[in-house]
C-alpha cells in the first residue's frame, strides 16, 4: 500500500517537530527551575559578601572572584599556546608521521573525561611540581583540558580564510610568515576569538579538573597570588548541594543561577562578536 | 630577447603527470597567450612560472624554467624575489579585505627595500590601470566595495606596483561581463609596452585579439607554439586545427 505523499509529508514534519521540542524541553525546565528557585537568593549582599554560618549563609563573593581568577589565568596560558600551535599545524606542519601523531593526540585529548584531567593535574602540578592546591595548578589543568578545543577551533578559523588571499599575498613576493601575519591572521581573528570565548565559557563551568587542583571548601580571604587556593563557583555549588547539612536550598539555587548567568553571558559575548563580524565581513 | 625560457619542464601531482616535457621561449615585452581545453595544464604551467604551485601539496617538478637567465627551480633561488619579479593576476579578482590604498601598497609596505615613496607609487600604478580617477577620493574605502572590473584593475595595479618584468594573467576576464572584458583587454594591451605578459585564457577570440604568440596545450603537452596569426589561420598540427575550429574543447 502506498501512502498519500501529502500525508507522509505531514507526518514526517510532525515527527521532526516533536523530536525538536523534546530536545529543548529539558533546557527550558532546567533554566526555569534554577531561575525560579535561585532568583530570591540574588541580592547585592549575596554577590558581594563572604559566606557566614559555616557557609550556610552570607554571600559567594570569594567564589566569584576565584572563578574569574582561574578563568583569566587559564586564558593567559591557553591562548598563546593554543593559537601558535594551531598556526604551526595548519600553516607549516608537513603531512608526515609526526603531524599525524600530533593530530591524533589532539583528537584523543578532547575525548578524555574531565575527571581524568583533574587527577592528572593533581599528580603533576599539585604533587610533583609542588605548586600545591592553587589557582595556577587549576588553571594549568583546565588549560591542558581545553587546549585541543582551542587548537581545533583556531585551525578551523585559519582554514576558512580564502586561499585566494594567501595566493595574492604570496604572488607579491611576500613571505609565508608575512602572509600569515598580515593576511591570514587578521582575517581569522573573529573565528579565533569566538572559539576562544566559547572555550572560556566551558572552562568556567567545569568542576572535575579543579576539584583536586585549585578549589577548597572555604577561604576567609581573597586570593593574594596565583599560588593561593581559592573558592570557585562550580565547586562551591557541588559542595553546598552535597556535603553541607541544613544548607538553605535557596542559596544553592542562587549559586547555580549565578554560574548559569556567567556561562551564558560569556557565550553570548562570543555570539555577539560572531554576528558583528559576519555583518562586516565582505567575503 | 627571450626573458623566459622553459626547458624540458615536467610537473607531477603525486603520480599524475600534469605537464609533459614542455619547451617554450617567451619574448620580452610581448603578449603570449596559452590556450587549450580545461585541464590541459595551461594554468599549471603559468603557476609554475612564479612557483605559486609550491603551495600545493604533492607537486614536484623536473627540468628548468629560466627567468632572466636564472633557473627558478634551483634550490638556492630567492622565491620571494622571484615573485616580486613575476607578478600574477588571478581568475577571480582577489583584493584583500582592506582599503584600496592598503591593497595597492601591500607588497611595497611589507618589503620596501629601496624606500620608494609609497604614496606616489600607489597613485602611479592606479593611473596605469586607469582606476585613479574613479577612486582618488575614496582610497580609504574597502576595496571589496568596488565593481568586479574595478577590483580586477586594482589587482593589476597591486601587481605592477612591484615593478615586475613579467606579469602572469590566469583567465583574468572569466568572471567579468563582455564590456568589462573588453576594457581589461585594452588595459592588458597597454601593459605590453613595459612588461612581458603571459595570459591563460579559455576564450580563443581573446587570445586572437590581444596576443602576438599563442601556445596551444592539450593533456599536459605543448602541441604547438607560434605566431597567433599562424595558429588561428594556418595551424601546423591537426589537434590545434580541431580545437580552434571548435571540433572539441
Amino acid at each position: 500500500m502506498k501512502l498519500n505523499p501529502k500525508l507522509t509529508q505531514k507526518i514526517s514534519y510532525f515527527i521532526l517537530f516533536l523530536v525538536t521540542v523534546f530536545a529543548i524541553i529539558p533546557v527550558i525546565i532546567i533554566i526555569s527551575v534554577i531561575v525560579k528557585n535561585g532568583l530570591p537568593a540574588i541580592t547585592l549582599e549575596f554577590l558581594t559578601s563572604f559566606p557566614k554560618n559555616g557557609i550556610r549563609g552570607g554571600g559567594i563573593f570569594p567564589a566569584i572572584i576565584g572563578t574569574f581568577a582561574i578563568i583569566i589565568c587559564s586564558i593567559v596560558i591557553i591562548c598563546p599556546i593554543g593559537i601558535l600551535a594551531a598556526i604551526y599545524l595548519n600553516e607549516y606542519a608537513g603531512n608526515n608521521l609526526l603531524t599525524k601523531i600530533i593530530k591524533l593526540a589532539i583528537i584523543n585529548l578532547a575525548n578524555i573525561p574531565s575527571v581524568v584531567y583533574g587527577l592528572f593535574g593533581f599528580s603533576i602540578f599539585v604533587v610533583f611540581l609542588r605548586l600545591g592546591v592553587s589557582i595556577i595548578s587549576g588553571a594549568l589543568t583546565l588549560s591542558i583540558m581545553e587546549l585541543p578545543v582551542i587548537i581545533t577551533t583556531t585551525q578551523n578559523a585559519l582554514n576558512s580564510v580564502p586561499s585566494s588571499f594567501r595566493e595574492a599575498s604570496l604572488s607579491l613576493g611576500v613571505s609565508h610568515w608575512q602572509t600569515i601575519r598580515y593576511v591570514v591572521l587578521p582575517s581569522a581573528v573573529p573565528g579565533i576569538l569566538t572559539g576562544t570565548i566559547l572555550s572560556i565559557a566551558r572552562i568556567s563551568g567545569e568542576t572535575a579538573p579543579i576539584l583536586f587542583t585549585a578549589a577548597v571548601f572555604y577561604v576567609p580571604h581573597l586570593p593574594h597570588s596565583i599560588f593561593d587556593q581559592v573558592m570557585i563557583l562550580p565547586y562551591h555549588l557541588y559542595i553546598t548541594s552535597t556535603n553541607v547539612p541544613y544548607m538553605p536550598q535557596k542559596l544553592v539555587f542562587g549559586i547555580a543561577l549565578v554560574l548559569l548567568i556567567m556561562v551564558l553571558t560569556i557565550s553570548s559575548i562570543s555570539i555577539i562578536i560572531r554576528i558583528y563580524f559576519r555583518k562586516h565581513k565582505k567575503w | 630577447m627571450f626573458n623566459l625560457i622553459i626547458k624540458n619542464f615536467s610537473l607531477y601531482y603525486y603520480n599524475f603527470c600534469a605537464l609533459k616535457n614542455i619547451n617554450l621561449k617567451i619574448k620580452e615585452k610581448n603578449i603570449t597567450a596559452m590556450i587549450g581545453p580545461s585541464g590541459c595544464g595551461k594554468s599549471t604551467l603559468l603557476r609554475s612560472i612564479n612557483r605559486i604551485n609550491d603551495t600545493i601539496k604533492g607537486v614536484f617538478t623536473k627540468g628548468n624554467i629560466n627567468v632572466l637567465g636564472k633557473n627558478i627551480y634551483n634550490t638556492k633561488i630567492d622565491v620571494e624575489a622571484l615573485r616580486r619579479n613575476v607578478g600574477m593576476v588571478f581568475q577571480r579578482p582577489n583584493p584583500f579585505p582592506l582599503s584600496i590604498y592598503e591593497n595597492i601598497s601591500f607588497g611595497l609596505n611589507i618589503n620596501n627595500k629601496n624606500s620608494i615613496n609609497i604614496k606616489m607609487a600607489v597613485k602611479e600604478s592606479l593611473k596605469d590601470v586607469l582606476l585613479w580617477d574613479d577612486v582618488k577620493n575614496k582610497l580609504n574605502r574597502n576595496a571589496l566595495n568596488l565593481t568586479l572590473e574595478q577590483q580586477q584593475r586594482l589587482c593589476i595595479a597591486r601587481a605592477i606596483i612591484m615593478k615586475p618584468n613579467i606579469i602572469l594573467f590566469d583567465e583574468p576576464c572569466s568572471s567579468l561581463d563582455p564590456i568589462a572584458t573588453q576594457r581589461i583587454e585594452e588595459l592588458i594591451l597597454t601593459l605590453k609596452k613595459e612588461y612581458t605578459v603571459i595570459i591563460v585564457t579559455h576564450n580563443m577570440q581573446q587570445a586572437a585579439r590581444i596576443s602576438c604568440d599563442t601556445a596551444f596545450m592539450l593533456q599536459g603537452k605543448l602541441i604547438e607554439f607560434n605566431k597567433t596569426e599562424k595558429i588561428f589561420t594556418n595551424p601546423m598540427e591537426k589537434e590545434t586545427e580541431n580545437y580552434i575550429t571548435g571540433r572539441f574543447g
